[in-house]
């Protein structure tokens, strides 16, 4: 794996953030019972990111990407917008984990939103690593769409 | 049909009974689900009202400074030679200009944050000084209400945080503390760093909030008072983006106020990790955290 770390630009994608690139980076995120959706162009090399917490917004505070509905609605209309094509998009998922019962059910509510959403979008999920109780670090490199994942104790 | 099984009528009617309860739980469990909707769809209704006028209230907070920014320069021009006078125009246009800046700093930020596109940057913060330019900031508009404002602070003075969100937080709370703070009245802000938490109290004796709106306040767009007729100017964005900016700080924000009493903010922040602290990988340190039996790759 050494390889692919030389020469690549890092991005540290914080909760409540999307990032969206042609170029090749390597994006790190931490998630609990967060979730996040990388998304990639098989054709066009475009990849994206999102990382939000909560399933959906309540119409409380600002309309932010910290909501699923519309961090997820976010992500695809910034990949069309990079040059991506809805027809190329695959998805891969990652987090949703249940740490604490007082919670609510929040990892799995995001996870089941996910789903839900990338069904309607018509968007395949080619992988994924979802629910559990321990929280998960992944890397996705946005050149190739590959994601590394690891179980952290967070 | 050869498998019946018997039941005695009290067994018939007791599963009738469970059978019936079970139906009556669904039933109030649906109706409660249909209420939650209803109460989401009226705050999404009422959400695209308010933005609607956003719209129109935005035009006025900026269509007036910037007339009376244009009108003040005119008169520099054609005065250029009276240098009092230059002076006076001056500091006036540089007040409208500091209020302009801070209500489009607002409108970015909001827009930002809404675009998944504000991170936290962490660095080491003169919270002191930085209180300070935000008191500097607005000891006009407070001078014009003979607003005293009082800030007290404790010895350790820095802090591991983000600076600008900070910045705009404090703006956001003070500027409201004036607006809504009465003539000749006091605000008092203070801060404390407690171990590895940072509090910030901003209290005025203004007009207050009732208590139920306290949770209303950090709506988007929402001031409690709308319409032409409203007493206090403003876009109803303010409170909305300082509580999304605490968000991203991982912090929380508490209110206290009576109405007709004042105002009590309470921002808490923990200390920021640096990238470098924790999460960020290096090309070395992400050799160290992945590449160990560990990792799956997908």
């Amino acid at each position: 794996m050494k390889e692919q770390t030389i020469n690549i630009s890092g991005h540290y994608l914080f909760p409540s953030a999307i990032f969206v690139t042609e170029k090749d980076y390597l994006v790190t995120t931490v998630l609990g019972s967060c979730v996040a959706v990388c998304l990639y162009d098989t054709v066009r090399k475009v990849g994206g990111i999102n990382h939000y917490m909560l399933p959906l917004w309540n119409g409380k505070g600002l309309a932010s990407p910290k909501f699923g509905n519309i961090a997820i609605e976010q992500l695809i209309t910034k990949m069309l917008k990079s040059g991506a094509k809805k027809e190329n998009l695959i998805a891969k998922l990652f987090g949703g984990a249940n740490q604490s019962s007082s919670t609510m059910r929040i990892g799995e509510r995001n996870v089941e939103l996910a789903i839900d959403l990338l069904q309607k979008n018509d968007i395949n999920i080619v992988a994924r690593s979802t629910g559990g109780f321990v929280g998960r670090k992944i890397i996705f490199n946005t050149s190739t769409g590959q994601v590394r994942m690891k179980y952290v104790n967070k | 049909m050869g498998n019946q099984i018997k039941l005695t009528d009290a067994e018939l009617l007791n599963e009738l009974k469970i059978r019936f309860e079970q139906n009556q739980k669904i039933l109030k469990a649906q109706k409660k689900m249909i209420r939650q909707v209803e109460d989401l769809n009226e705050k999404l209704i009422e959400s695209e009202r308010l933005k609607g006028h956003f719209l129109s209230n935005i035009k006025n907070e900026i269509n007036n400074p910037l007339a009376a920014i244009l009108g003040l320069s005119n008169s520099i021009m054609s005065n250029a030679h009276d240098k009092d006078k230059v002076a006076i125009n001056s500091a006036l246009i540089h007040k409208e200009i500091v209020n302009l800046n801070f209500q489009l700093g607002n409108i970015f930020c909001a827009a930002e944050i809404e675009a998944g596109e504000k991170s936290p940057e962490i660095s080491n913060v003169n919270i002191c000084a930085l209180i300070e330019s935000v008191i500097d900031m607005f000891a006009d508009t407070a001078k014009q209400k003979n607003i005293h404002i009082k800030f007290n602070y404790t010895s350790k003075t820095s802090f591991k945080t983000d600076a600008a969100k900070l910045h705009l937080i404090l703006s956001n709370l003070l500027s409201n503390a004036i607006k809504f703070g009465g003539e000749c009245s006091e605000i008092t802000v203070k801060t404390d760093i407690d171990k590895d938490q940072l509090i910030i109290n901003v209290i005025d004796n203004g007009v207050g909030i009732a208590e139920e709106y306290h949770a209303a306040i950090f709506d988007r767009f929402k001031q409690l008072e709308s319409g032409t007729m409203k007493a206090y100017e403003g876009h109803g964005l303010g409170l909305s983006v300082v509580k999304s900016l605490v968000d991203i700080l991982n912090g929380e924000i508490e209110v206290e106020s009576v109405e007709g009493y004042g105002s009590a903010f309470t921002i808490k922040l923990p200390e920021g990790l640096t990238l470098r602290d924790d999460l960020q990988f290096s090309s070395s340190g992400n050799d160290f955290l992945f590449g160990d039996d560990n990792e799956v790759i997908f």
